[in-house]
């Protein structure tokens, strides 16, 4: 990992990236979405976000997959758990 | 190859990482856990419950977007830091990590009069609240106040390196592992933000 480089145009990329999918985020906190329904967007729109910061800003881009491998259970976790969870947060 | 690693035949580096950065990554999976258990408690109480506070009005949350916009910020100058010192330019390091720890402080302070307001105004406390949600102000200030922890420890432990860099103490390896702890603590933020404060706004 220390001999692979990400450049710092890339980087500055991936910074303006975010900032826009936060201004997306935002901008549908103040449309009249169902709760649900928001949630879902705001969900996929975080973990692509976590992912851009894992792979790009963490270097895990430039990591062997077998690290990639390590860190995609408590991923999948979190997603299985909240998907489990969630259909029974009923009003 | 050592004694140690020819015993178990792995190779001195399974996973093309130092042991560094692979304990910093193992522990931000460990947290990563911790912080879901803590995300998902709170979202399941605001889709389960209609009477939900939304205590977070226009300027509240144009507040959480700079915080945000500042810890993404702080994110690249992090990157921008781990760049620095893989080309030996420990003085650029040095400059990089101070930005990213001023910004961290930034995120701080704004975070501090978010709480200042909520508990001052809004009269919000960890048992009690003007919408009689007791549960609110529990998740919110347990789930921010263990970001805004995180936030601070980091803050320390990037002075730490910067200073240790600036002695010629520290290599790559250090900045490059401080970095994933930094980068950790802003991907956390990208899942706390839009769940508790967007799902909450004051329309």
């Amino acid at each position: 990992m220390s001999g692979a480089e990400i450049t710092t145009g890339k980087l500055a990329g991936v910074w303006v990236a975010l900032l826009a999918l936060t201004a997306i985020e935002v901008v549908l906190a103040f449309r009249l979405l169902s709760p649900v329904l928001f949630l879902v967007i705001l969900l996929a729109l975080s973990i692509g976000k976590a992912v851009m910061i894992a792979a790009w800003f963490m270097h895990l881009a430039l990591a062997p997959r077998r690290l990639s491998l390590v860190l995609f259970p408590p991923l999948a976790v979190f997603i299985i758990a909240l998907a489990a969870i969630l259909t029974d947060a009923k009003p | 190859m050592n004694h140690r690693a020819a015993a178990w035949q792995g190779g001195g580096s399974p996973f093309g990482i130092g042991a560094k950065p692979l304990g910093m990554w193992l522990f931000v999976v460990s947290d990563a856990l911790t912080f879901s258990a803590l995300l998902i408690c709170y979202t399941y109480l605001r889709l389960s419950n209609p009477n939900w506070p939304a205590p977070f009005g226009m300027e509240s949350i144009l507040q959480a977007t700079a915080m945000t916009a500042v810890l993404l910020t702080s994110s690249l100058t992090m990157a921008l830091a781990v760049g620095a010192i893989k080309r030996g330019r420990r003085s650029a390091t040095i400059g990089m990590l101070a930005c990213t720890m001023a910004l961290g402080l930034a995120f701080i302070v704004l975070h501090a009069f978010e709480w200042r307001r909520l508990v001052l105004v809004e009269k919000v406390s960890l048992s009690s609240n003007p919408w009689d949600q007791p549960l609110f102000g529990a998740t919110f200030f347990g789930l921010t106040g263990l970001h805004m922890a995180h936030v601070s420890v980091g803050v320390v432990y990037l002075g730490i390196v910067a200073a240790a860099v600036a002695r010629g103490k520290l290599d790559t390896e250090d900045v490059e592992t401080s970095g994933l702890y930094w980068h950790f603590v802003d991907l956390i933020w990208m899942f706390i933000f839009p769940l508790v404060y967007l799902m909450s706004v004051r329309m």
